[in-house]
């Protein structure tokens, strides 16, 4: 239809007709509403385009027949509430067979993967209707064990259940399956061959159908988050336990080695006091200094540490010298002051023939 | 919303009367003339044209684009400036 001989009233009218309300068409509104009506004509084309069966008739406003078809299956499955547990039920009348010849050409034109976004949108719903089904059925053969999956129900089974409901599902059941098989999504049922390991990727391979989200009872889901719970955390107060230790390992180290440091210092104190006492020997007994700068009450604990410290003087301070002498007919290891006092003793000399007796 | 200039703030503030068509914000002096050249000589009547496509800022815009030459921003100011004017005293 040539735009140009659109009088204003059939403009008018064919806006009307596409679901637009426009103001008055004239002189100067015209073009704004030309452009508007062809705009209109690209979405409509667009959109109607797979679901064309009988043209100019069928209005956008109707849904996907299989669609409708189904849900209203659905809603009436769905109605006798703990009746659908598996016993065939007397087959409901079918309601609507005036679309039934629809339903036939409509599965030939468009199985699963094909249908339109907003076809598939609709199924998806319906889908997850049927789901929801499934899964109240599978609920009874539902064993809480370790794994705690719904309990495979065999595809002809559902079949069985959902036909004796209502007859038009068969050939739904049908496309809802290939349409499983073809879309990537997780549509919460599985199928399952008779391998379960390998994809079905045909309809009649599938001997199983698995719910992936199945309902549990309470009680299940309660044990089951105990059991988690419970192999779980002996991990983690391992985890934290170990954490603690290590830190407070670290710490205590640290302690030791400023204690340490702290003896070293004051004995070189002490040893050096020992030096400038002229009626004093000028070396000390090990033994001696520990006992007078440890508190006996500590003595016990600083045993380490006092080791420690020894062992660190005889390697790395070069000012106090470890002897042997004997005191009082003892022998004794002591610590012998041998820094020279810058003052020009004549000890100095004595001490340096007594280092490098040659 | 973004911000609203001093023009436009000046326009929605008081019914129109008989305000020039440049007195809309948007329209400049170039666009003024072209709408006076095809007859809309005040703010009232392009207030006329734009209530014809009845208020709907997206018609109006592409009208004006199309009358005028207007580019986007500038059409659309005035659409908005106009549903503003239309929202307080109409």
């Amino acid at each position: 239809m040539a735009s140009a001989q659109l009088t204003d009233e059939e403009l008018f009218t064919q806006l009307k007709r596409l679901g637009f309300t426009p103001g008055p068409v004239t002189e100067n509104t015209r073009p704004v509403y030309l452009k508007k009506l062809k705009k209109l004509r690209e979405e409509h084309q667009g959109r109607e385009k797979p679901l064309r069966r009988r043209g100019r008739s069928r209005q956008k406003q109707q849904r996907d027949p299989v669609q409708r078809r189904a849900e209203t299956a659905l809603l009436r499955l769905q109605q006798p509430g703990p009746d659908a547990q598996g016993e065939p039920l007397q087959p409901q009348p079918a309601p609507e067979p005036r679309v039934q010849p629809d339903c036939a050409e409509e599965e030939a034109v468009c199985p699963g993967g094909r249908a339109a976004p907003a076809v598939q949108e609709g199924r998806a719903r319906v889908l997850r209707q049927l789901q929801q089904i499934l899964n109240s059925s599978l609920q009874v053969n539902y064993s809480c064990s370790s794994v705690c999956r719904g309990q495979k129900n065999t595809n002809d089974d559902s079949d069985c259940v959902l036909k004796a409901q209502n007859q038009e599902f068969e050939s739904f059941t049908l496309v809802a399956l290939e349409w499983i098989i073809k879309t990537d999504q997780d549509v919460g049922l599985r199928l399952l061959g008779e391998d379960p390991q390998v994809p079905v990727t045909d309809v009649s391979e599938i001997s199983q159908l698995e719910s992936t989200r199945p309902r549990m009872p309470l009680t299940c889901r309660l044990r089951r988050a105990f059991l988690t719970v419970a192999f779980f955390s002996p991990n983690i107060l391992i985890f934290f336990s170990l954490h603690d230790w290590i830190k407070s390992d670290g710490r205590r180290q640290e302690e030791e080695t400023r204690q340490m440091y702290d003896m070293v210092e004051r004995i070189i104190g002490e040893t050096r006091h020992a030096v400038h006492n002229q009626d004093l020997l000028p070396y000390l007994p090990i033994p001696h200094v520990r006992d007078s700068l440890v508190l006996p009450q500590d003595r016990k604990k600083m045993k380490k540490v006092w080791g420690r410290a020894v062992c660190f003087l005889s390697a790395n301070e070069s000012r106090i010298r470890t002897e042997t002498q004997r005191i009082g007919g003892a022998d004794f290891l002591v610590w012998r002051w041998i820094q020279p006092s810058l003052s020009g003793d004549k000890r100095w000399l004595h001490y340096l023939q007594y280092a490098h007796p040659s | 919303m973004s911000t609203t200039s001093q023009k436009h703030r000046d326009f929605v503030g008081e019914p129109m009367g008989d305000k020039p068509v440049m007195a809309l914000s948007g329209i400049g002096d170039t666009l003024g003339k072209k709408l006076e050249e095809q007859g809309f000589d005040k703010a009232s009547v392009v207030l006329g044209q734009f209530l014809l496509l009845k208020k709907d800022t997206e018609m109006f815009t592409d009208w004006l684009k199309d009358a005028t030459g207007a580019n986007s921003r500038q059409a659309g100011s005035c659409a908005q400036c106009l549903k503003e004017w239309c929202d307080a005293f109409l």
